[in-house]
């Protein structure tokens, strides 16, 4: 290995990128413009779901049942209806997220001690807000049935409502939300966000690189050349791992100073393994250079290959504990879950080495495979 | 058959066989490199496949770790509570810390500590707590853990409790997805995805890789139309993506997940399709702009992420920021999304799909869509142009043919698809909501009739010829039409102009009316206060409150809760009229007032204020208009005079352009006129462009202003100096903009002149500034004279 060697394909390379203004400029623009795009668009908090409500029995309990939904910050009221049918058309055109149907004897049986059953409907189609739609909807019913409960007992027993109401409610769960105590989707994804931008802007770097020469022809002059393959790689790659970390500063400012995310871990260790990170994701991009014959097939696998895994696999979004087998092989084969649990453990958990080590160490292990892996898929002689 | 028709077909057929080998040469070139088709194979099954059956936005099997302060049957009968799916269960602690040092490493989601002498407790009848500890890194998923957890304790709470309790139970009904089988979620915006990057990048990449080795230079000297260059690259990709996405559909989704296709496949196919050909444009248009691939790749995915993310694919559209919203607004696949979805899962009745939509009016996005398609295409051309640098003018005007033929189809692709049965806001020819009809929140309605029988909970915003409220609105009535009726119950304020109005309902509030015929009827009942401005007001229902009127002719003839105040020629109350206060009025004769009419307060007779004299005020608004002319007069004098010095050479370019070519500067006038504000907003669509967009939408208005001095000027020098020597002398253009005002003081016809001046003149500032860019520092007078022999 020689250094001067390096630093020639190095800089061979870097003029090469400058003097493609558009490439460079959007090489930079692409990750900030994500950044913001993204967090202002990724909202995953779940508030003022659209709701409308079938009162049948119009009494002052259900109207009571009905005001805790509409008071609630969770759903955004917007107004009673008359019959099912309009309920259908409000769903169908999006109108409203949710509705409920109170039944008719609503407050008949409750006072009489039975219970009542309401009818939730909930718009399906995006599942996660579903799910949580659901989790509100159960806890406003618990929270009055408990009210209930406790005011029939008071009455039935003869005794004080505070008492009925421990009887009701013996356990009583104190939730602690730990390292995102607002429960901020923004805090959370603005870190992720970070892994998100570096995972499929810097492969997309590299992708063409070499190949670029291959189709031209240019890199005839590399085989015939005293640059050895290491040396070429690595020469390769320093232009692009440069400009992604100048990208990542960026991101960390925007992630901080834009959406006000916490940075509570270790600045070194953050940088080292964001460093790590950036050669995993830019020699994902120059492997996949060196594999294929065209720069179109470069440029879609790597286009598929960074989006899909990255969305599905990383735990962004989903989490990881709930894919299936299949599925979770694939993600812990991918550099994006790992990194974003570094992300995540430094923003928001405050963590460093000491616990993320594995991560790094995994890091570590793939940045190494992918060189060495280019370094085998790179021949000097030309087959056959 | 003649010669002539026998020509015209044998050249029919040796258009489409070019066309064909076209078509034939794309797929060929594809299917040669096994790197790319045996991705494309994986794309569209293994990896769809693994997405449908490995992902899921649920939370399942959260890592929970206990620590059991207790080790009682209480105990573990709630720990046993905490199970798969929601949990995994994975130890328990041996002491408190533990726990945080696992949150930390990523090892728990959650962590539950039960308290010492927790059964004790719950014996004695005391309320214990339980505490649980959640990972909120990931917020919805923390927010979900809770709510599970929620969920198991208070059904731990009631095992314990006595039965046939006044519980509230709710039954949940989830639409569209019923099991909330996610494996459709998954697997089908996992296709979008897919479908979308290949849509954009195949015909983008294969046509920048011409552009890169330089064979578009063979393409082009071939017998082959541009249009035959460019299209078949669309085409074929877009046989490549339907290919790969009915190998998914039928291949995997059907047969392995049983995705629900409801709506009509054919349909959904052609849609498909459309949507492709559009995305292609977009990628198109990256090629025409990039001079690599790389350029391209980077330009597609610039686009692709964010409209794969957030066409409202994880996130509704109504969640978003309100630019971001109207921005994704632009996206084609967010129509394309909620194709997919209505015809996979939402019921979707076979005339318009069911398309989802968001409260925007539908109007408005079909244009946008319109506009998305025409952004690759419009763009494409002028990008063509220049990229290929081609003189031969035959050639180029073929070129911008072809590519507006492709334009245009991507154009028509997806507004056609979203035609939709939106029924929040009214737009067409007749906008109705029928009796019996409830719509929830406000309604915007405009059409030559709008008819309001049903129920609005919400404000009504009506607009059209005729429009009759008869039905209930819960809120703001604000109407404007020929005829205005309002028969129903309006809760709150109604503020009503018209030619025409009869108000025979209720009103909740005040009402503002303004209209030439304005009859309040006697059933009527306007429970707050009104003002209103008429020629004839007959106020014959009840009003509460206090009424301030200005009117021609008022007949008052109920009763009036406070005071009235009056301006008007003649005044009449009548004997049914009562007024709870005062009356003051302005009137130059006397009131007739019925003496069995009821007065609780004062008469007084107001001495009319020099402005509301009509004559005077007439007076003062042509003055005012005056004052504008001669402000406007003024400027444009010195913007004409300035412009002739600051740039010499160009507004003698254009007074010649406008000489030589007056028609091609009308049509380019009017290319530019209309194109400009498109192109702006196209810009700012695009995100990056925003400031871009903004500032030709400001060049743009002063543009317009601007240009007319070119047009003056050329006036002057028709009428002072046919020789045209001097095209842009001071004089003639003075006379010119004497000419150019005085007529423009006729109401219709200056209007009219106005926008004419301004397409003329802009189009010779577009014709003078292609000279000058082509001809470089050539002055005027030779541009004149290449022109003429041309």
């Amino acid at each position: 290995m020689n250094l001067r060697r390096i630093w020639a394909v190095a800089s061979k390379e870097w003029r090469e990128t400058i003097r493609d203004r558009m490439f460079f400029s959007l090489a930079f623009l692409i990750p900030i413009l994500w950044m913001i795009v993204f967090g202002y668009g990724m909202v995953l908090d779940v508030e003022h779901i659209p709701l409308a409500i079938l009162d049948y029995d119009h009494s002052a309990l259900s109207r009571d049942y009905a005001y805790r939904f509409i008071g609630s910050r969770y759903f955004d009221f917007k107004g009673y209806v008359k019959d099912e049918e309009a309920l259908d058309r409000l769903l169908t055109d999006n109108t409203i997220r949710a509705a409920l149907i109170i039944p008719d004897r609503f407050h008949e049986r409750l006072t009489a001690g039975r219970p009542a059953n309401v009818q939730t409907l909930i718009d399906g189609v995006f599942p996660l807000r579903t799910q949580i739609t659901k989790g509100y909807v159960i806890a406003i019913n618990a929270a009055f049935s408990q009210e209930l409960v406790a005011d029939y007992l008071a009455r039935l027993r003869g005794i004080p409502t505070d008492q009925a109401r421990r009887l009701v409610q013996p356990v009583k769960l104190e939730v602690r939300y730990l390292y995102n105590q607002e429960v901020r989707s923004v805090w959370a994804i603005a870190p992720a966000l970070v892994m998100f931008t570096l995972m499929l802007s810097a492969p997309l770097l590299t992708a063409l690189q070499v190949v670029k020469e291959k189709e031209r022809g240019s890199i005839y002059n590399i085989y015939s050349s005293t640059v050895s393959r290491v040396e070429f790689l690595l020469g390769k790659l320093l232009p692009y791992v440069a400009i992604s970390a100048v990208n990542l500063i960026i991101l960390w400012i925007i992630a901080i100073q834009l959406f006000r995310a916490p940075f509570k871990g270790d600045p070194l260790f953050f940088a080292v393994s964001s460093l790590l990170f950036i050669l995993c994701t830019t020699g994902m991009g120059l492997i996949l250079s060196l594999l294929v014959s065209t720069q179109l097939a470069a440029l879609v696998i790597t286009i598929v290959l960074s989006i899909v895994p990255t969305i599905l696999y990383s735990g962004i979004l989903m989490p990881v504990s709930s894919l299936t087998h299949g599925a979770k092989i694939v993600a812990y084969l991918h550099p994006a879950m790992h990194y974003t649990r570094i992300v995540q453990g430094s923003f928001l958990k405050g963590v460093g080495l000491e616990v993320l080590w594995e991560e790094a160490l995994v890091l570590a292990l793939y940045a190494s495979g992918l060189l060495a892996a280019g370094y085998l898929l790179f021949h000097k002689r030309t087959r056959t | 058959m003649n010669g002539a028709s026998a020509s015209v077909f044998v050249r029919t057929i040796v258009w489409w066989r070019r066309l064909g080998v076209m078509i034939w040469k794309e797929l060929l070139q594809l299917s040669r490199d096994p790197a790319l088709v045996l991705f494309l194979s994986y794309a569209f099954t293994l990896d769809i496949y693994l997405a449908a059956s490995g992902v899921s936005l649920e939370l399942k099997n959260a890592d929970l770790w206990v620590y059991d302060g207790d080790h009682t049957f209480a105990s573990r009968e709630l720990i046993h509570r905490f199970r798969s799916p929601w949990f995994n269960f994975k130890g328990e602690l041996t002491d408190a810390g533990q726990g945080m040092r696992y949150l930390d490493r990523g090892e728990a989601m959650a962590v539950l500590d039960i308290p010492p002498r927790f059964q004790e407790a719950l014996a004695r009848g005391e309320q214990v707590g339980v505490q649980l500890l959640i990972d909120t890194t990931n917020s919805p998923q923390g927010l979900l853990a809770s709510s599970y957890a929620a969920r198991i304790v208070g059904d731990f709470a009631l095992s314990r409790a006595p039965d046939r309790l006044p519980l509230v139970r709710s039954d949940h009904r989830v639409w569209y997805n019923p099991n909330q089988e996610e494996s459709w979620f998954q697997a089908i915006s996992d296709v979008l995805t897919i479908t979308t990057v290949f849509a954009v990048l195949l015909p983008g990449a294969a046509m920048a890789r011409e552009k890169e080795r330089g064979t578009i230079e063979q393409l082009l000297v071939t017998p082959l139309s541009p249009f035959q260059v460019m299209f078949p690259k669309v085409v074929a990709m877009t046989v490549v993506v339907l290919t790969g996405t009915s190998i998914s559909l039928f291949g995997i989704l059907r047969p392995i997940f049983h995705v629900p296709f409801r709506g009509n496949l054919i349909l959904y196919f052609v849609l498909t399709a459309l949507y492709v050909f559009t995305i292609a444009g977009l990628g198109l248009f990256a090629a025409t702009l990039a001079r690599n691939q790389a350029q391209v790749g980077l330009m597609s995915i610039l686009l692709v992420a964010p409209m794969v993310q957030l066409s409202g694919t994880w996130t509704p559209l109504e969640a978003m920021p309100d630019w971001l919203r109207y921005t994704m607004q632009l996206s084609p696949l967010h129509y394309f999304l909620n194709i997919t979805t209505a015809s996979s899962s939402k019921e979707s009745d076979c005339r318009c799909f069911g398309i989802r939509s968001w409260r925007w009016p539908f109007s408005a996005e079909r244009s946008s869509a319109s506009a998305c398609g025409g952004s690759g295409g419009s763009s494409n051309r002028r990008r063509m142009n220049r990229g290929l640098l081609m003189r031969n003018s035959k050639q180029r005007r073929k070129l911008q043919l072809g590519v507006a033929v492709v334009a245009l189809l991507l154009c028509v692709a997806l507004p056609a698809a979203a035609d939709d049965k939106q029924e929040k806001s009214g737009f067409g020819s007749v906008a109705s909501v029928p009796a019996g009809e409830v719509i929830n929140g406000d309604y915007f309605a405009i059409g030559r009739a709008v008819e309001i029988s049903g129920t609005v909970n919400g404000d009504v915003y009506a607009a059209g010829g005729t429009v009759l409220v008869d039905g209930v609105v819960n809120g703001d009535v604000l109407a404007s039409g020929g005829t205005v009726t309002v028969s129903g119950a309006i809760a709150q304020d109604a503020r009503i102009m018209g030619g025409r109005i009869t108000v025979s309902g209720t009103i909740g509030r005040g009402a503002t009316i303004v209209g030439g015929d304005v009859n309040v009827t006697p059933s009527a009942t306007i429970e707050g206060g009104m003002v209103s401005g008429a020629g004839n007001l007959h106020l014959g229902g009840p009003v509460g409150r206090d009424v301030r009127i200005g009117a021609g002719n008022v007949t008052v003839s109920n009763k009036i809760g406070g005071d009235l105040a009056v301006a008007a020629r003649a005044i009449r109350l009548t004997s049914k009229a009562t007024i709870g206060g005062n009356i003051r009025y302005w009137s130059d004769t006397e009131p007739s007032i019925d003496e069995r009419a009821k007065v609780a307060g004062t008469i007084r007779s107001e001495s009319l204020p020099q402005t509301l004299q009509p004559g005077q005020a007439r007076r003062a608004f042509a003055g005012f208009r005056v004052f504008v002319m001669i402000a406007s007069f003024i400027s444009t004098l010195i913007i004409g005079l300035l412009f002739a010095r600051i740039y010499p050479s160009f507004s003698r370019a254009a007074v010649e352009a406008l000489r030589q070519r007056p028609s091609a500067s009308l049509g380019w006038g009017t290319a530019v006129f209309v194109g400009t504000p498109v192109v702006a907003a196209l810009l700012m669509a695009t995100l990056v462009g925003i400031p871009l967009g903004l500032l030709l939408f400001a060049l743009y208005l002063v543009g317009v202003y601007l240009v007319r001095v070119f047009v003056m000027a050329w006036v002057g020098t028709l009428l002072f100096d046919r020789s045209g020597r001097s095209l842009y002398t001071d004089w003639s253009f003075i006379a010119g903009l004497v000419l150019y005002f005085v007529p423009t003081l006729i109401p219709v016809v200056g209007g009219l002149l106005t926008l004419s001046v301004i397409l003329f003149g802009l189009g010779a500032a577009a014709l003078a500034k292609k000279e000058l860019y082509v001809g470089g520092q050539q002055d005027a007078e030779s541009l004149g004279r290449a022109d003429a022999k041309r």
